[in-house]
């Protein structure tokens, strides 16, 4: 992938960051306590709709038929915020992303920008750059806000600090901040308040995310709950929304059957706090506003998803998060264990394709394949299949262990074969004998060791199944003949 | 300005769907009906998802009853100020007067950062929704969008025969006459980012009183 930059200036090693994670239990504790609330509150908000499969049918049918049409509903989108009034722009790669904003807040002459919480921004690390040019960028979003105090990165799509305890964010405020060290969330929240409402006040530039963009209207939507995103699109004279591509739906009625989803899947609520809706700069009349709109629209390795027929649905994705907070293995490892923008399931997969196989091999492996986040997820995306799928790839791309290719060769053949599967079990049952513990094998000889550090096997019975159940049988059948 | 021409940006996404797959309509009217869930008393259910989302609903029979309340709510919560925008808001003439002899501070609208030390911020409701508890404020003349967010408590008066029943129908409306901006507000700003911990006025009011009318 030559469109995209990673995600992490380190070389990604999954392994050993979950090995790292897992020595310290308080990380499942933390993310188990931050995901079980929100999973067990999206079922009870989706119970309010009469059909909820029904709707989140409908969801996916708007999003493919989006996807396989995107030239089109784009093209409609950027003349429609043209005709409103805004200025459109394109960026093929992240790098192109950040010198055209730049570029827009030099052109405009602002000084302080004011953003809101935006994934795509993330992915390109537009903070550091826009910062790197001397502007005064500030996040305004709560958990975001604190994440740039820590400089650390978001654990959560949508809740980005879950990984940080009060006593963390009481022990930031106070060195930050300058206020009294208090664990106490009204009062840290409503310090944040205070310092962001100067910067609010002084702002003349507001950045945000895009949730959808309407392509019959030209309307931007996002969605907060803190107010920030209304902030930022009400106060600064200059806005600018940055979005993938993929973010585009046709009509207002498909905003309408997603924003239905969205709210409920993401926290549980019936409807997220605001759900802004903007056309264009202010209109002449209109006693506040952006003067002056900005839409860029950024590709970064989108297309080339959107050119894979087996991966393009992938793009359905709202960003919700529901697949996180329902993954039994993200509930354990955390976000910060997956070592890049997008955590958890829908990073499994996003994760090698904005990348590569080669940087983030382990990810499609850290599944389960239990199927929580396909019976979650608001647009239906079947994420199982799709890393089989990527796990086929993986031994087709030779990422794969030759030894671990040959075993399963021979696996295979066994398998199939009645004799080689008796005389196998049989040799097995031999040399297992003298390495089994209190029925268990913890500890296979050399090659092999690598299996039994991360599992156990229970012994193999004395007797196989097949010579007990002839046994068994002669005794079913001696006792009902009695 | 850097980035890519438009053509070559399309060119890209067209090549990438030299294979567009199997061809996927959108739904029709009648399969996004679907979508909607009947409801029988709008403002029953309106008021009650209100209440649920954390916001205050009351319901009056008239304007002299509208400009009651929202000195009474004022008066609770010892207001000493608010920002009024110039739009109609039912009622608008008796509370302004009301509010002016009971000594509250009325900011002057021309001035962006009044909505910043207000305590009280009071609006008129473009529409409202009864199946997700939402009203919608519009921008356009005599309006500000700060005078609903910037302040601690926001007060909304709207009409009963404003409330839609459903967003999908609600949505339907404002593919016409475009506001710059139209926002939804479904409950009062808030924030679960420390611990889950729930907490209320993050940036926008901690709290949303909406008064029905008729």
């Amino acid at each position: 992938m030559n469109t995209a930059t990673t995600d992490h200036d380190a070389k990604p090693n999954f392994k050993q960051s979950v090995a790292r994670v897992l020595a310290d239990p308080s990380v499942s504790e933390i993310f188990t306590r931050a995901t079980d609330r929100k999973d067990t509150a999206r079922l009870a908000a989706l119970a309010d709709l009469d059909d909820p499969l029904g709707v989140r049918n409908l969801a996916a049918q708007i999003k493919n038929h989006t996807l396989q049409n995107l030239d089109r509903y784009l093209k409609q989108l950027v003349d429609k915020v043209r005709k409103l009034g805004g200025h459109v722009h394109f960026a093929r790669t992240g790098e192109q992303a950040k010198e055209i904003m730049v570029g827009i807040a030099r052109e405009a002459g602002v000084k302080n920008i004011v953003k809101a919480k935006s994934m795509v921004s993330e992915e390109i690390e537009l903070n550091d750059e826009l910062i790197g040019a001397g502007f005064d960028v500030v996040e305004t979003d709560l958990g975001e806000f604190i994440l740039q105090l820590a400089n650390e990165k978001p654990s959560h799509i949508v809740t980005p600090v879950a990984h940080k305890l009060k006593e963390d964010i009481a022990e930031l405020f106070k060195e930050k901040l300058g206020i009294e060290y208090t664990t106490d969330p009204p009062t840290l929240t409503a310090a944040a308040r205070k310092y962001l409402r100067a910067k609010f006040k002084a702002a003349d530039m507001g950045i945000t995310g895009v949730n959808f963009a309407v392509a019959e209207t030209g309307t931007i939507c996002i969605v907060t709950n803190e107010g920030n995103g209304r902030m930022c699109t009400s106060r600064p004279k200059v806005l600018v929304s940055l979005m993938g591509i993929e973010k585009v739906v046709p009509r207002m009625k498909d905003l309408a059957v997603l924003l239905k989803l969205l709210g409920k899947s993401a926290t549980g609520q019936r409807m997220t706090c605001y759900t802004s809706l903007f056309n264009g700069p202010k209109q002449a009349d209109d006693l506040d506003g952006p003067e002056e709109f900005h839409l860029v629209i950024m590709d970064r390795g989108r297309t080339d998803i959107l050119s894979k027929l087996e991966y393009r649905y992938i793009l359905r994705c709202i960003r919700c998060g529901a697949c996180l907070n329902t993954c039994p293995v993200y509930k354990i490892i955390g976000g910060h264990a997956y070592q890049s923008v997008y955590p958890g399931p829908i990073g499994t997969m996003l994760t090698p394709l904005f990348n590569s196989f080669e940087e983030y091999q382990d990810l499609p492996l850290a599944c389960s394949l239990c199927g929580a986040c396909y019976d979650a997820c608001p647009v239906r995306m079947d994420i199982p299949t799709t890393l089989i799928q990527m796990r086929n790839e993986l031994l087709k791309q030779g990422y794969v262990p030759f030894l671990y290719r040959m075993g399963f060769k021979g696996w295979r053949i066994g398998m199939l074969s009645k004799f080689l599967y008796r005389w196998g079990s049989r040799m097995a049952r031999i040399f297992m004998k003298p390495i089994t513990r209190k029925g268990w094998i913890r500890w296979l000889p050399s090659m092999a060791s690598g299996w039994t550090d991360h599992r156990d096997l229970p012994a193999m019975a004395r007797k196989p199944f097949h010579r007990q159940w002839k046994k068994l049988l002669k005794e079913i059948e001696t006792e009902e003949q009695h | 300005m850097p980035g890519v021409s438009q053509e070559e940006f399309f060119e890209q996404i067209k090549s990438a769907l030299a294979d567009r797959g199997e061809p996927v309509d959108l739904p029709d009217d009648v399969e996004i009906s679907r979508a909607i869930s009947p409801h029988d008393d709008l403002v029953e259910v309106f008021m009650a998802r209100v209440e649920q989302a954390g916001m205050n609903a009351y319901r009056v029979d008239n304007e002299q009853q509208v400009s009651d309340k929202i000195a009474e709510i004022i008066e609770e919560a010892g207001g000493k100020s608010a920002i009024v925008t110039d739009e109609k808001i039912p009622g608008r003439e008796q509370f302004m007067n009301e509010l002016q002899q009971k000594g509250i501070q009325l900011k002057d609208m021309s001035d962006a950062d009044a909505a910043f030390d207000a305590d009280f911020g009071i609006t008129a409701v473009n529409s409202a929704i009864a199946e997700t508890g939402s009203i919608c404020l519009t921008s356009g003349q005599d309006r500000r969008r700060m005078a609903s967010l910037a302040v601690p408590n926001h007060i909304a008066v709207v009409r009963a025969d404003l409330i839609i029943p459903d967003l999908l129908e609600w949505i339907a409306d404002q593919s016409k006459d475009l506001p710059a901006n139209a926002v939804l507000v479904s409950a009062p700003s808030k924030t679960a980012d420390i611990e889950m911990i729930l907490v209320h006025g993050v940036h926008g009011p901690k709290e949303e009183h909406i008064i029905i009318v008729g």
